[in-house]
């Protein structure tokens, strides 16, 4: 049964204008969420216009991002870029052969599928440092956020790290497994510009979005460090995708001291 | 008595066979064909306990409890120096465990969706027990399994989707598995690898054990080349697949009725596994056990919610 939706509007609904919803910028990065900085990644690399959003209210699915155009809303950062590739007649693999295009999914379900859930526990499960990234308007609201999260973020995180299989296992596992992933993903990439090669593909959206967000705002996580004493070489890749399609990066984020409510919403859009 | 005999026992355990393959799990069949990769000795104990981490397989090893088939094949790896993928470079172990996550954390969930969700009874008609017993299945699976593994598509992720749209990643991940083998005579080129085992364990799930499923007819349809690999795999390392697997035990149909206090059932005219009239004796032991040994295999796993 699909539950009527009820995902906040950006107000004026202009025509072609892709509005992005997400859960805000932080004192770090312009998105909290590594889906959300995979789409507009995405975005930048296609040179689709957007218009980021803050909302706090979930669509069908119940995930983040999601995006409104012209009216429609679409879920799933993997499902929107194939709408607007559809839209827009983009693609970012054209260049790759069939078994490139395999190999890039496959990295793009390593990422998502199961590292994701590695950061995912160190961002939450292990400490509670990702309060620290998001600006509260006030002491209270902090206070509220981190019952929320004690309350119902982190048990949710856990059941469906259970359901997924990987909450089974032990923190030192799960550590373990972090590290062999990002271990394989800066021996595919060796001294390449991009993962694939020598030209962008979609996969780099995934890469960064998701190594890029623990790098630059999780940067005391267990991964991070791994990252950065252990592989130069994606941190240099990393470093190269924001000087790319991030130039704006440190003009995004919220600027440190900022609390007030209206104040951090003008920073939305 | 050679180093082999003298060798200790790993014992896996699982659920029972099915009447299609020798396990229901990818990931049992993915230990089971890694240890005839390496030649390790072991035994098979079907049982409905689950391990440490709720899941099957789990091994017994010198009285210590493995649980997880990665961990247990990274265990068994150290303990006797085993490394199916010694002849790859770190770019193609990359890809390799890359193409594992795609088969482990993403497409084994398609599977679980039309297994448990979708296509049910296709399943439960696999499994070697009696009417009554599939028809208690069905009610476990629709009152309690059922619940348990949509709790697990949803925390997953992929259990937030229509079914279409699951079909469709589904298929995807299919087609770059296919890309990806392309004419190759396995995953990472010309000998088996640890990959191998992981696909093989899966692919071989959807081709023969998802019957009238859509993955089953998009696979035999549109990817042939993988199709081809499977039976390749089993020729090499399951050429008794059909021993493996549970065998159709034989139905009684005439039960004589006795005179003599404590004979129970002697000679009956049952329908053997070719449909041939072989006859047998039982004694009421044996009856009990086989009632007993219905109940209890054939049962699915289940997971902890």
């Amino acid at each position: 049964m699909s539950r009527k939706m009820e995902a906040q509007s950006s107000g004026n609904v202009v025509k072609d204008e892709i509005t992005v919803f997400g859960f805000g910028k932080s004192f770090l990065g312009p998105c909290l969420s590594p889906f959300n900085l995979k789409l507009q990644t995405y975005l930048r690399m296609t040179d689709i216009k957007y218009k980021p959003w803050f909302t706090t209210k979930m669509p069908s699915k119940g995930k983040i991002p999601y995006i409104e155009h012209n009216g429609k809303i679409v879920e799933d950062s993997s499902f929107i870029i194939q709408y607007l590739n559809s839209e827009y007649k983009k693609d970012l693999n054209a260049h790759l052969t069939p078994a490139e295009k395999a190999i890039a999914l496959s990295f793009q379900r390593l990422v998502e599928d199961n590292l994701y859930w590695t950061l995912a526990y160190q961002r939450w499960l292990m400490d509670d440092s990702i309060l620290d990234l998001i600006p509260f308007p006030n002491r209270f609201a902090t206070k509220l956020f981190s019952w929320y999260t004690s309350l119902k973020l982190r048990p949710d995180l856990r059941k469906n790290m259970r359901g997924q299989g990987i909450g089974r296992h032990s923190e030192e596992e799960i550590l373990k497994i972090a590290k062999l992933d990002l271990g394989a993903i800066a021996d595919f990439l060796g001294e390449k510009e991009f993962f694939m090669g020598s030209q962008p593909s979609e996969v780099d959206a995934v890469i960064f979005g998701f190594v890029g967000l623990i790098i630059f705002t999780g940067s005391n996580s267990v991964s991070a460090k791994d990252v950065t004493e252990n592989h130069p070489n994606l941190v240099a890749y990393v470093e190269r995708m924001k000087q790319m399609y991030w130039p704006d990066w440190d003009k995004l984020c919220i600027p440190e001291g900022t609390t007030s409510w209206d104040e951090m919403q003008q920073q939305c859009g | 008595m050679s180093e082999a005999e003298t060798e200790p026992l790993i014992a896996i355990y699982y659920a029972a066979p099915t009447l299609l393959a020798p396990t229901a799990s990818p990931f049992v069949l993915k230990l089971l064909t890694y240890l005839r990769m390496t030649g390790l000795k072991y035994k098979s104990v079907h049982t409905l306990k689950m391990s440490s981490k709720g899941k099957h397989p789990f091994i017994v090893y010198k009285g210590k409890e493995i649980a997880d088939s990665t961990l247990i094949i990274q265990f068994l790896n150290n303990e006797f120096n085993k490394d199916l993928n010694t002849s790859l470079n770190a770019v193609e172990r990359a890809t390799s465990l890359a193409f594992q996550r795609l088969c482990e954390e993403n497409l084994v969930w398609c599977v679980v969706h039309d297994r448990w969700i979708v296509n049910t009874d296709a399943f439960l008609g696999q499994l070697e027990m009696s009417n009554m017993m599939k028809k208690f299945m069905s009610f476990y699976v629709s009152v309690r399994f059922r619940r348990v593994q949509q709790a697990n598509l949803h925390g997953h992720g992929i259990g937030r989707h229509s079914d279409e749209e699951i079909l469709q990643i589904g298929k995807r991940d299919l087609t770059a598995l296919s890309n990806f083998l392309a004419d190759k005579d396995f995953f990472m080129g010309s000998e088996p690898t640890l990959l191998d085992c992981t696909s093989f364990g899966l692919l071989e799930q959807i081709i023969e054990c998802l019957p009238g499923s859509e993955y089953e007819q998009f696979i035999k349809e549109k990817l042939p080349n993988l199709v081809a690999y499977t039976e390749r795999i089993k020729e090499k390392f399951w050429s008794d697949w059909k021993e493996q697997c549970a065998q159709k035990k034989a139905k009684h149909v005439n039960q004589p009725k006795s005179d003599k206090e404590g004979e129970t059932l002697e000679k009956v005219k049952v329908e053997g596994q070719n449909g041939s009239g072989d006859a047998y004796a039982k004694s009421s032991e044996e009856e009990d056990a086989t009632v007993q040994e219905k109940k209890t295999t054939g049962m699915l796993p289940v997971t902890d919610s």
